[in-house]
């Protein structure tokens, strides 16, 4: 019996075919999740906007060479990490370049101006602040590999064995990683989850 | 419950809310294993503060922006790519290590094997050499043309034959 074809990976087949529609709605669907990643590995919002927009340029170009070989996710994670280890690597030596004016011949035609409206879910207003500032600290500290794991492992749409294959690692190795960075989370956070003083702000939210 | 399955359970828990059936599991484990209760609430309470901590907003003109910069970027041109290190580079730092230590390996061999036809040549005209200096000495060879000239002399000489007769 034929697998039936990944939704995702046939919206990616009608991008192929040039299909912007099919794109938009991929884009749609990705642009929080891997500006989440993005946002959780490089910390500067603008930055990981930046490039989300990259890796979904990236999507778009390598559309004509696309084979459905594996999950759309699971690709699109692969080329997320690949661009964001690179800008940390990188981030120590150059400055951050905007999408916008690294694509040439920007400067000829001036882009039009879409309204910006960013909208903060409620349990930002719970966990903004110390608590919050304590998190992005104690998940900055950790190695990129295990913070990756980490952030990956609440993407629900990947599953241990594709996380695994974004990480370019064994499922062993995965859930190790995983593993190690809870424990130095759970340290380093140990008076937080052990008053659960958050847990009383608000209402359990699950992403 | 088994070692598998607890760690199965813990696993789920990192990722999602557990089910009716996990949770009943843990219970069950918990209420025999009274000492794990303490990792367990650490536990728990990493998963509900990661479940609850907030995505980052996402400006709203995103993908408008997105579609904008998708039609200003230039093609892609199939060379670049190639040459592109990342993308013909496997990833990690055994796969980089392998592949340097390869090209050293490979330029290594190559010099040895250049050297081996250099040498190889060298004794080549080496032999040659020695054969020019194994000839008789010069003064053997003072007389060697009209000697020469004599051997090369094939026509028998009827005259001296017939006053020798």
């Amino acid at each position: 019996m034929a697998t039936p074809l990944d939704p995702d990976a046939a919206l990616m087949l009608r991008v192929k075919r040039g299909d912007m529609k099919a794109f938009e709605e991929l884009a749609e669907k990705y642009k929080q999740p891997i500006v989440n990643m993005m946002y959780r590995m490089l910390r500067d919002l603008d930055e990981a906007e930046d490039l989300a927009q990259n890796v979904f340029i990236r999507v778009y170009q390598s559309a004509k060479r696309y084979e459905v070989s594996a999950k759309f996710s699971t690709w699109i994670f692969t080329i997320a990490r690949r661009l964001c280890l690179n800008e940390i690597r990188r981030r120590g030596r150059h400055p951050a370049e905007s999408i916008e004016s690294s694509q040439p011949g920007h400067e000829e035609q001036a882009p039009r101006q879409f309204e910006d409206v960013k909208t903060f879910s409620p349990p930002e207003a719970f966990l903004h602040g110390e608590l919050a500032q304590k998190i992005e600290e104690a998940l900055g500290q950790l190695p990129d590999k295990q913070r990756l794991a980490i952030v990956l492992c609440r993407q629900e749409e990947l599953s241990y064995e594709e996380i695994a294959r974004v990480l370019g690692c064994s499922v062993p190795a995965t859930k190790s990683l995983i593993h190690r960075g809870r424990e130095t989370l759970k340290e380093k956070l140990k008076p937080y989850l052990q008053s659960g003083a958050w847990e009383a702000d608000g209402p359990k939210l699950c992403r | 419950m088994r070692d598998e399955q607890h760690q199965e359970i813990k696993e789920a828990g990192w990722r999602r809310a557990l089910t009716s059936d996990e949770e009943a599991a843990l219970q069950k484990f918990l209420a025999a294993h009274p000492e794990a209760r303490q990792a367990w609430g650490e536990e728990a309470a990493l998963n509900r503060l990661l479940q609850r901590w907030p995505a980052p907003p996402v400006s709203s003109n995103f993908t408008a922006r997105l579609l904008q910069a998708v039609q200003n970027a230039p093609a892609r041109r199939p060379w670049r790519d190639w040459f592109a290190p990342a993308q013909w580079l496997p990833e990690g730092r055994a796969w980089r290590v392998a592949m340097c230590s390869m090209m050293v390996c490979l330029g290594l061999f190559s010099f040895r094997e250049s050297q081996m036809i250099y040498r190889a040549r060298m004794a080549r005209e080496l032999a040659g050499v020695s054969r020019v200096a194994a000839l008789p000495r010069m003064e053997w060879l003072k007389d060697f043309d009209t000697i020469n000239g004599i051997s090369q002399v094939k026509v028998a000489d009827d005259d001296l034959l017939a006053a020798l007769e």
